[in-house]
């Protein structure tokens, strides 16, 4: 048998991409406009806290610099310097970055905190949380014959979502979807769920992607964690510019 | 300007004093709650003064509970001892284990009124155990619902102590202890008492248990690892009866039977597997002394349990007198001799 031989390719040399280049590429990616809103975002963030006196002192600026490369595992000198290298950033970008987040957490602090707990005693049901697994099929006649097998004959859900199930989590993870806040969910799921006991077989139930068979491997009561704390000031937030865009709009 | 530092980021104890050192401890661990505990208990069932509850304290009582809503009237004659005790300006309020009750159940949201009443009524900074009251078949979901906020109401920096602070304004011991430290539920269903067992969102719970009414033996107590640290802390009310007296003799007692005082009643609540509490009605300080001194003798003997389990029954006339060996009516009698 002869060898075939198989020249290698020789790369072209590419220099690093210029910021204008880079510009250029999210403008022909389509990514121009998401990056834009972003910037404008934080423009707007910087503008708000000039106006609302709101500002971080040195130590706060260390400190979220430091949970920042404790959370990202980035604990040296040397480590940090060559993870800003990966990152193509200075120390300065990095740590701009840094005061822009504080700043925008100390801003929604300043204008909703004290509007959280109302909000959340108000909406507590939303931020109950499920241990979720699901077999997504995309007719009535499949997701009826899997649900008997599951209710009926003891089926394994696991091995089911494995072979059927259309949705990539599921399919991948043998069902199982994550642990996700309800009011994460389509809203057919969430309603079929609400009042479904830990390892009950529910659905099939319709929604625009298909038929799911659902089973709840586990509630969580809401709780009023950090993390609800800063989703619930995001969504006061984000309410608040929209409705002064709107206000802006018609004064116009 | 930017971050210039990129080196590498980086209870008290309380006293109480001593008893006698027995297989009866006065002082115990309340289960998995942080809490130490005497082992009996006061309610203000009794319409004890606050003169004798705070007698009661400097004896070495240290559970107190409270109700701000059913059976108010009878609770507010110990109200003044509490202000005194568990009060923002008391110096001994670490010493005390403060339990609260509201019989309201119905959602989280409730809570918010009964620790208003209860705040006002006491002047307190914060309650050690708060109870839902009065759980039964008929109000278990309701009791659900409201468990599933436990982890917003009990412990610092959660909504319910930012909304006591709100109302009262912050203090150093509600800032570090919360509202509410602990959730507890009185459970008049034993069954369902069951299910609650050593669940997450429940840290006490209390069960009617006497003589007479055995249930909650096989049903709770039995359930519960003497050896496990995050076991559900238990406490026993109505150990002295609840529409019977057991202190009075069941009329058929044969005679020169053992015929239980109310402490000996509060001793074989104790004397069961995992009861730390038992909480009782002591109407004045001379049933504070002798229920005191009652359980100093430690936990009842094997045949003193089993002859209170007949006397029990005969109570609730489950018992024939003559079916019964004559030894099991005089043991203990005749041990004690």
């Amino acid at each position: 048998m002869s060898d075939l031989v198989i020249e290698q390719p020789v790369l072209p040399k590419i220099s690093p991409a210029t910021d204008a280049e880079i510009v250029t590429y999210l403008r022909r990616s389509c990514k121009f406009a998401e990056i834009a809103d972003l910037t404008e975002r934080d423009a707007l963030i910087l503008q708000l806290c000039e106006q609302y006196e709101v500002t971080v002192s040195d130590e706060e600026w260390q400190a979220a610099g430091d949970a920042f490369r404790t959370e990202h595992k980035i604990l040296g000198v040397a480590e940090t310097y060559a993870w800003l290298a990966r990152q193509r950033i200075s120390v300065e970008d990095w740590s701009e970055g840094i005061k822009v987040r504080l700043l925008a957490r100390k801003l929604k602090a300043e204008l909703f905190g004290e509007a959280v707990d109302s909000y959340y005693l108000q909406n507590r049901e939303e931020y109950q949380r499920v241990a979720l697994s699901q077999i997504l099929v995309l007719n009535v006649t499949d997701a009826m014959k899997l649900a008997k097998a599951l209710r009926e004959e003891q089926a394994s859900f696991c091995a089911l979502a494995l072979e059927y199930s259309k949705g990539k989590q599921s399919q991948e993870n043998g069902g199982f979807t994550g642990v996700r806040f309800l009011n994460e969910l389509l809203p057919e799921i969430a309603q079929a769920i609400a009042t479904a006991i830990e390892g009950e077989i529910i659905g099939p139930i319709h929604t625009k992607l298909g038929y799911h068979i659902l089973r709840v491997e586990k509630r969580f009561p809401p709780e009023l964690s950090e993390t609800v704390r800063e989703q619930i000031l995001d969504t006061l937030f984000e309410f608040w510019i929209q409705e002064n865009s709107k206000a802006k709009m018609l004064d116009a | 300007m930017k971050i210039t530092d990129l080196t590498s980021p980086t209870e008290e104890a309380i006293p109480v004093r001593k008893h006698s050192n027995c297989d009866l401890p006065f002082y115990r661990p309340l289960g998995r709650t942080n809490l130490t505990v005497s082992c009996l208990g006061l309610g203000g069932g009794g319409q004890i003064s606050s003169e004798d509850t705070l007698y009661a304290f400097d004896q070495g009582i240290n559970f107190f509970f409270y109700s701000s809503d059913l059976h108010h009237y009878l609770y507010s004659s110990m109200a003044g001892a509490l202000r005194q005790l568990c009060g923002r300006k008391s110096r001994v309020r670490e010493q005390v284990v403060l339990a609260t009750v509201s019989y309201i159940v119905k959602t989280p949201d409730a809570i918010f009124s009964s620790l208003y009443d209860q705040f006002v009524d006491l002047g307190i900074d914060y309650i050690d155990i708060f109870f839902w009251g009065w759980i039964g078949a008929d109000n278990a979901g309701d009791l659900q619902n409201c468990l599933n906020a436990s982890n917003d109401i009990r412990g610092p920096n959660t909504v319910c102590q930012r909304t006591m602070e709100r109302i009262f304004s912050t203090s150093e011991r509600l800032k570090k202890m919360g509202a509410v430290r602990y959730i507890g539920a009185s459970f008049h269903d034993h069954h369902l008492a069951r299910q609650w067992l050593n669940n997450s969102l429940l840290d006490v719970v209390m069960v009617r248990h006497n003589v007479a009414h055995r249930t909650a033996q096989q049903e709770v107590f039995a359930q519960l690892d003497p050896q496990d640290s995050q076991r559900s802390g238990i406490v026993t009310f109505k150990s002295a009866g609840m529409h019977n007296f057991l202190g009075d003799p069941p009329v058929n007692l044969p005679k020169g039977c053992w015929q239980p005082t109310v402490p000996d009643l509060y001793r074989y609540s104790l004397s069961q597997n995992c009861v730390d509490v038992c909480l009782t009605g002591l109407t004045r300080r001379e049933e504070v002394d002798a229920a005191i001194a009652n359980v100093q003798q430690g936990k009842l003997s094997t045949a003193e349990l089993d002859y209170l389990a007949l006397y029990g029954d005969l109570h609730r006339q489950r018992v024939n007198v003559q079916d019964v060996p004559a030894e099991r009516w005089y043991q203990p009698l005749a041990a004690a001799l």
